[in-house]
């Protein structure tokens, strides 16, 4: 039985407590947090609301409500979901840290207004910024105390920790506790940052920013320390080349490329419509043409002024080259810092 | 492919399986193995054995369940709970009376391919190591009725690939997989499924691919 079939059978007004995955909902939830659904139908959803919907794929999301009749939910960040979700319920409190704090939907809307001028408002992101450097992280440091890094030792205590991140592949834990390769971060008593050999740390809301994940890694140098970028700033006469970790291909007529990082990419803006020049330029990727010949048969294909599109192709490489989907040949690359 | 139970100098472990643990090296075509007397163990060291014939033979090995309806087949991806076992009691079943190939796992080739395995995650769900051309690869949903949607490439790769089997060895790599899945999907497509428990799906299914199908 899947979790949103066992909520379903729920009766009304039933209570259960769900933890929190993700970054969907941040800053307001955090992963690790818990929250506690009530179960309800979608007439009772109102603005401000944090229903608790069901994907079809079973998985569950609990989103804000920011409109009803007919219902319309969003991200913290304001990113719209999709019709077709299920609504199984609302939240109505978080606990966290072991203490219950009550989700009003006045309250809600004031945090999400707020965060939205932050986002949006250079003056209030400068102060959000600010206050998060000068007050959280200090705060954070007096309250968690010393932070001391060991070997674990008890892999059920780990597997708690890791399944608050939900991108945490399946891992043997108790082999890779068994033979020392899992270090923690610890605070009064309780993981607050673990790394696995081999892996990205992973940090808890209560320890980020304070430097946890230089100490994990400093556990086994230097393979699990992961390597400086270079940026890389494409010109005329490189030849991309499809990156060795990934497949450009074109699929029921469009161009698509999967990088080794498991992630899908289209040549397909937010609002889902295809760049006609964008895929003419994966097209045109084949180990032999340079940045040049690709501008070259783009001016003959359409009706382009040469300096923009020069301009606008290096950008478009260099993207791709940011996103492995494409390399360089190396010979002709040349580095340089951010905005170099 | 061979699999020997034996024990083992260099092993790797089974990914993803609960304990008891597992620990198999591999040999040219053969498979050596070490694991407890566990029924569970043992089948987790044939799946590797299948994941490898099935690389080796230039497919991917994915969850999913394969139906044949007459001449025309079916592949459902999709994870744990997503509906595969629930698809493949009611279409093998009266009225449908679809061929089960497997409600568990399934071999997929970029040819457009798919064929059963021997894994099933119902007892009751016997599959069969048959197949052919798929008329289409689904995606399951949970609906009050049934209908059958086309759904962009965009927006299956990822549940798709999530879905592969894909860590025994390093034999294949990673791109080489999804340029096979790829492939597979630029050849016959993919849909999503929306169906309710009940045994209607089966005739709607076989319907839908009289009447839709290429």
């Amino acid at each position: 039985m899947q979790p949103d079939d066992f909520i379903a059978c729920l009766a009304p007004g039933k209570r259960l407590w769900l933890q929190v995955h993700g970054a969907s909902m941040r800053p307001l939830l955090r992963a690790g947090e818990e929250l506690r659904l009530v179960r309800c139908s979608e007439r009772e959803l109102g603005a401000g609301h944090i229903a608790v919907l069901a994907r079809s794929d079973g998985a569950l999301i609990a989103h804000l409500v920011a409109g009803v009749a007919p219902l319309r939910t969003s991200t913290f960040s304001g990113t719209v979901d999709a019709p077709g979700l299920t609504v199984l319920g609302r939240a109505d409190a978080v606990r966290r840290g072991g203490i219950e704090f009550p989700l009003a939907p006045s309250f809600v809307l004031g945090a999400h207004r707020a965060w939205m001028k932050v986002r949006t408002s250079t003056v209030a992101r400068l102060a959000y910024d600010t206050i998060r450097g000068t007050v959280a992280a200090p705060l954070r440091r007096v309250l968690l105390g010393p932070i001391t890094v060991e070997l674990a030792s008890d892999p059920l205590e780990v597997a708690r920790f890791s399944s608050r991140f939900e991108t945490v592949a399946p891992i043997q834990l108790d082999e890779l506790v068994s033979t020392r390769a899992v270090a923690v971060a610890r605070a009064r008593g309780r993981i607050v940052g673990m790394a696995t050999r081999g892996r990205e740390p992973l940090v808890g809301v209560e320890g980020s920013g304070l430097g946890i994940e230089a100490r994990l890694l400093a556990v086994w140098p230097p393979d699990v320390v992961p390597k400086p970028k270079t940026y890389l700033v494409p010109q005329l006469t490189d030849v991309p080349v499809v990156h060795p970790e990934a497949v450009l291909q074109c699929v029921d007529g469009r161009w698509m490329a999967a990088t080794g990082d498991d992630r899908v990419h289209s040549f397909a803006d937010a609002t889902g419509s295809v760049s006609e020049v964008g895929e003419r330029i994966a097209e045109l990727i084949d180990g032999t043409r340079t940045v040049e010949s690709i501008v070259n048969a783009l001016c003959e294909e359409f009706e382009v002024d040469r300096v923009m599109c020069e301009a606008d192709t290096l950008e478009f490489v260099r993207v791709l080259v940011e996103r492995r989907v494409v390399s360089l040949t190396p010979s002709r690359t040349q580095s340089s810092p951010p905005g170099g | 492919m061979v699999v020997r139970r034996e024990r083992l100098a260099a092993p790797r472990a089974f990914e993803g399986s609960p304990a008891p643990w597992g620990f198999f090296e591999v040999s040219g075509d053969e498979l050596q193995v070490h694991i407890p007397n566990d029924t569970y163990a043992a089948e987790s060291a044939l799946r590797i054995a299948w994941q490898l014939a099935t690389w080796r033979q230039g497919g991917v090995l994915a969850h999913g369940c394969g139906l044949r309806f007459g001449a025309r087949t079916i592949a459902a991806i999709g994870v744990s709970g997503a509906g595969k076992s629930t698809l493949a009691a009611l279409s093998s079943g009266p009225p449908a009376r679809a061929t089960l190939l497997s409600d568990e796992i399934v071999q997929l080739f970029p040819d457009g391919c798919c064929y059963g395995t021997p894994f099933r995650s119902n007892a009751e769900n016997v599959g069969c190591p048959d197949g052919g051309p798929l008329a289409t690869l689904l995606l399951l949903a949970k609906g009050d009725h049934e209908r059958m949607d086309r759904i962009s490439p965009a927006e299956a790769i990822p549940a798709l690939a999530s879905n592969l089997y894909r860590s025994a060895t390093d034999e294949v790599r990673q791109n080489e997989l999804m340029r096979r899945l790829l492939q597979l999907v630029d050849k016959v497509g993919v849909h999503r499924l929306t169906f309710r428990k009940h045994p209607a799906v089966g005739p709607f299914v076989a319907d839908w691919l009289e009447h839709h199908a290429a």
